[in-house]
């Protein structure tokens, strides 16, 4: 069984600060995509039936946001290999409402990612330990 | 009963004159066989009604010892077949003394049994009704006198008639006395000109109840010359009643009507016509009453409303007593338009189907109302603005400085980076602040706009 952390993030700051984060935990680099379009493309190719994806989702992106890579996530039939933690610098409650519409978001957190949080996170520590 | 009157004359020291009409009686009560022998001049007395026959003994002998040279008389006898008939006999002194007394007269004898049953079927339907009929007569003096009261009737106004016949201030015990002087005067234009009398007066009843009754009639001349009208007095207390409380209905809502806050006004559902507008609707449209009554709907509607108008009326036309409610827009004399929640209902006016309206101009509101939902969208817009967009420096920012915190982890060329983006994502937040402040400034710039207009409006 292969277990993957994805991250999707428009942001590059924000990748940056998760990648020196990550590398507390893990000396594997994390995958890195900047919109949903390009997170789906790369499952889309690299699922197969022993691989369970976490990924690490932002909201608001260019191309293919939060909620479109979600729904098409559900359109392939994707949701038993992939769960997500959605991690946004939204403040908006209708967000948090939303993510509890998809059975497999598995968490809701809002930016920045800290060590604190992480290590609050154990599916998240898993799938980094994982990752070597 | 198919008999016709019987002529006949007598002298005064001659019996009863009945005895001369013993033939006539018997073929009036059916015994007309020549061989029937049953009728005598003997037993016919015990064919009158129970004391008709000592009635008619008493007053005929009055009548012969009286001044009154005319007399006039009814009694009854029993039918061969059992039933009662109705005989009158009337006459007339025609030959006289040297002393001017009667010592001869004529007369006639009819039967009056059909008359007499009509007579008591009026007495009847008299007695339940509260029709009063009274016959005055006017006499050579200009007196006016009451010949005739269906007495009946009185029982229904239960006011004191004892005295009415004889008694010349009769109408005192008619009338209130408040109501005298347009009773007379009514009656004697109406004998002086011979015209319609027509009368409405108050009844006081014995207990001091009033009603009030209303009196019709017609003045005709009799064959001696006087003249007698005959009134058709009927009870119109319920009448008066129902009138006075639709006057102060009608009074109410013309009060409502005409000093309602809210303009009004009542249209033909026909022409479209003004039939009538309040003083709210004269001022909120700036047209005087006399140029609204000659105005139609269209003349306060845009004319791009007026095929809307047209569609309305038709359906309202369709389902007259409909009621409906709907926004719709009206033009001022001035030219200004109005935007008027309109309350259409229907009524009688004049007779005619018509519709009231009630249009309250919501102009005022609708500006508010627009400014509310735009100081709403700023609102929101703000709201998003902080949630997204401000956030994103902000925990850029937040990550950033964590990261400098743990010094070991952090290379020169990464302490480098760090430092620029920490410059970057405080000048985008001063950028996203400085446009949050420019919405609420504009927002606020509106709402002054806003009140500059309400005030010049």
């Amino acid at each position: 069984m292969t277990y993957r952390l994805l991250q999707v993030d428009d942001d590059p700051v924000i990748l940056f600060l998760h990648n020196k984060l990550f590398s507390k935990y893990t000396n594997s680099k994390i995958e890195q995509f900047k919109n949903g379009r390009l997170a789906l493309d790369y499952i889309l190719i690299d699922n197969g039936p022993d691989i369970s994806y976490l990924l690490l989702l932002d909201i608001n992106m260019p191309v293919m946001n939060g909620w479109e890579f979600m729904d098409e996530i559900c359109n392939h039939g994707l949701e038993n290999s992939t769960s997500v933690i959605i991690l946004t610098s939204s403040a908006d409650c209708t967000d948090l409402d939303k993510s509890k519409s998809f059975a497999n978001i598995v968490h809701f957190i809002q930016k920045p990612l800290t060590k604190e949080k992480i290590e609050k996170l154990p599916l998240l520590m898993e799938y980094l330990a994982l990752q070597d | 009963m198919g008999i016709q009157n019987k002529y006949y004359g007598w002298r005064w020291g001659e019996e009863d004159p009945i005895f001369k009409n013993l033939g006539y009686i018997q073929n009036v009560l059916g015994y007309i066989d020549p061989a029937d022998k049953s009728f005598t001049s003997n037993n016919f007395k015990e064919l009158f009604y129970p004391g008709d026959f000592d009635l008619l003994q008493k007053s005929w002998k009055k009548y012969k010892k009286g001044t009154d040279h005319a007399f006039e008389m009814s009694y009854r006898f029993k039918h061969k077949d059992g039933s009662w008939r109705w005989i009158k006999e009337s006459g007339l002194a025609n030959v006289f003394n040297t002393s001017n007394n009667p010592i001869g007269g004529i007369g006639t004898i009819q039967e009056v049994t059909d008359k007499k049953k009509k007579y008591t079927q009026l007495k009847s339907i008299l007695k339940n009704v509260s029709i009063i009929i009274l016959r005055l007569r006017q006499d050579s003096n200009n007196q006016i006198t009451v010949d005739h009261i269906s007495k009946e009737a009185l029982k229904y106004w239960n006011i004191p008639c004892e005295t009415l016949l004889k008694d010349e201030g009769y109408l005192r015990n008619l009338a209130h006395k408040d109501d005298l002087v347009g009773i007379r005067s009514a009656l004697s234009n109406s004998f002086a000109k011979m015209e319609f009398f027509e009368c409405r007066w108050r009844v006081v009843s014995k207990e001091g109840n009033i009603n009030w009754c209303q009196g019709v009639g017609t003045p005709l001349k009799d064959k001696d010359g006087t003249c007698f009208l005959d009134i058709v007095i009927t009870d119109i207390t319920k009448e008066k009643l129902y009138t006075e409380q639709l006057k102060v209905s009608e009074e109410k809502y013309h009060s409502l009507f005409q000093h309602s806050p809210q303009p009004s006004w009542v249209y033909d559902l026909e022409t479209l016509a003004f039939l009538n507008v309040n003083s709210a609707a004269i001022s909120k449209y700036g047209y005087s009453k006399d140029e609204f009554m000659g105005m139609t709907l269209a003349d306060i509607r845009p004319e791009c409303e007026l095929e809307n108008l047209e569609i309305q009326v038709q359906k309202t036309r369709e389902n007259y007593l409909n009621f409906f409610d709907g926004y719709f827009k009206h033009i001022n004399k001035q030219g200004e338009i109005l935007t008027v929640h309109l309350y259409s209902s229907p009524i009688t006016y004049n007779g005619q189907k018509c519709r009231q309206i009630i249009a309250i101009d919501i102009s005022e509101k609708m500006k508010y109302l627009k400014f509310i939902e735009n100081q709403n969208k700023s609102l929101k817009r703000i709201g998003w603005m902080q949630s997204h967009e401000l956030r994103a420096p902000l925990v850029r920012l937040m990550g950033l400085i964590n990261l400098l915190t743990d010094q070991d982890s952090i290379g020169k060329e990464e302490r480098h980076y760090i430092n620029t983006e920490i410059i970057n994502s405080a000048n985008e937040m001063d950028i996203m602040t400085k446009n949050i402040a420019q919405i609420i400034n504009d927002a606020q710039l509106k709402e002054k706009m806003n009140d500059v207009q309400i005030i010049a409006g």
